[in-house]
């Protein structure tokens, strides 16, 4: 009876420890990319025409889209980032951060498999060109990607614990 | 497992940044028109202005014509690329004074130009806009006269148009 009494407490402090493991995983993903996502938004905030211009040189937008693409990117970026931080509404604002990913993953695919040369335009304007440039690009993205389908795990496990 | 909330919190959140990017993209001084110019046959590329900070500047899409006033010595024609790019070649007689260091170089610059002058302004190509841009400031400042090379200093190259580099200017 003891025996059994002291395995499910063993039992317990295990999935305890557990769970403040996921916890600490899921904030450090959280604040990773929201705060990739917000700082990767704010050159592009305060130099819409230059955004812009590396959108246009991406050559797949239609050219009536471009600027009112360059206008509103930047602050879902960045709003997806803050909901991701604060925890507002950070369920949608993950499932949009992946999907802006996975549409970076593709633009950045079809133009190397083109070999169409462009600048990123991610993290600075005019970042250097070149086909190793965008493998890594491609790479990046595809490792946060990753990172956002853990936490969205991460989110619907918590989710299930509490019901 | 995504639920009906996520998606609908997925609306809301791309509705606040809807609302939010042109908002403020109304009344920033950075903010860019709605549609911009992506036509190579029309000039400079470029996003242009929104219409609150929009300004009328002249572009010249014919490099002969640019020859002819280049020529004419009618108008003072400035660069506005990095200077390193400009003593490598540049339009024969024209003053270097990059965008970057407008601030800097403001004074050195009235010096040489007035009001009443023709100036023309270009820089790399067509996807450049600096040329655009550094026109604006001087139409903003009371420049009448300012014209934009919209082809740049590629188009003048690839016409074999006369270059001069670094000690070969007149």
């Amino acid at each position: 009876m003891s025996n059994l009494l002291s395995f499910n407490l063993c039992g317990e402090r295990v999935s305890m420890i557990l769970g403040r493991q996921a916890g600490i995983i899921e904030w450090v993903l959280r604040l990773f990319l929201g705060c990739t996502f917000i700082f990767a938004s704010w050159h592009k905030i305060v130099s819409p025409d230059q955004f812009a211009t590396i959108l246009y040189g991406y050559d797949v937008f239609p050219h009536e889209m471009i600027n009112v693409l360059a206008i509103v990117m930047p602050f879902v970026e960045l709003v997806c980032g803050i909901s991701l931080i604060t925890g507002l509404l950070k369920r949608s604002g993950l499932l949009l951060i992946n999907a802006m990913l996975v549409c970076f993953i593709f633009l950045i695919a079809f133009n190397l498999m083109r070999g169409h040369e462009f600048d990123c335009g991610c993290f600075s304007l005019g970042e250097t060109k070149g086909a190793w440039s965008s493998v890594w690009l491609l790479v990046r993205d595809v490792v946060m990607l990753g990172a956002g389908g853990y936490l969205l795990k991460l989110f619907n496990l918590n989710q299930k614990s509490k019901f | 497992m995504i639920v009906k909330q996520d998606i609908l919190g997925c609306f809301m959140l791309l509705g606040i940044c809807i609302l939010l990017s042109f908002g403020i993209n109304a009344i920033s001084p950075n903010g860019i028109a709605l549609q911009g110019q992506w036509d190579r046959e029309q000039g400079v590329l470029m996003a242009g202005a929104n219409e609150a900070h929009a300004v009328d500047v002249m572009q010249i899409n014919n490099p002969v014509s640019v020859k002819r006033l280049v020529e004419s010595g009618k108008a003072i024609v400035l660069d506005v690329r990095w200077s390193d790019i400009y003593d490598m070649g540049h339009i024969p007689g024209a003053l270097n004074f990059p965008l970057e260091s407008f601030e800097e170089e403001k004074t050195t610059l009235l010096s040489k130009i007035t009001p009443e002058d023709e100036i023309l302004v270009y820089c790399a190509g067509v996807t450049c806009h600096d040329s655009h841009t550094f026109a604006t400031r001087l139409v903003k400042m009371g420049f009448a006269h300012v014209t934009v090379y919209a082809g740049g200093f590629d188009e003048w190259e690839q016409m074999g148009f006369d270059v001069a580099t670094q000690g070969t200017d007149p």
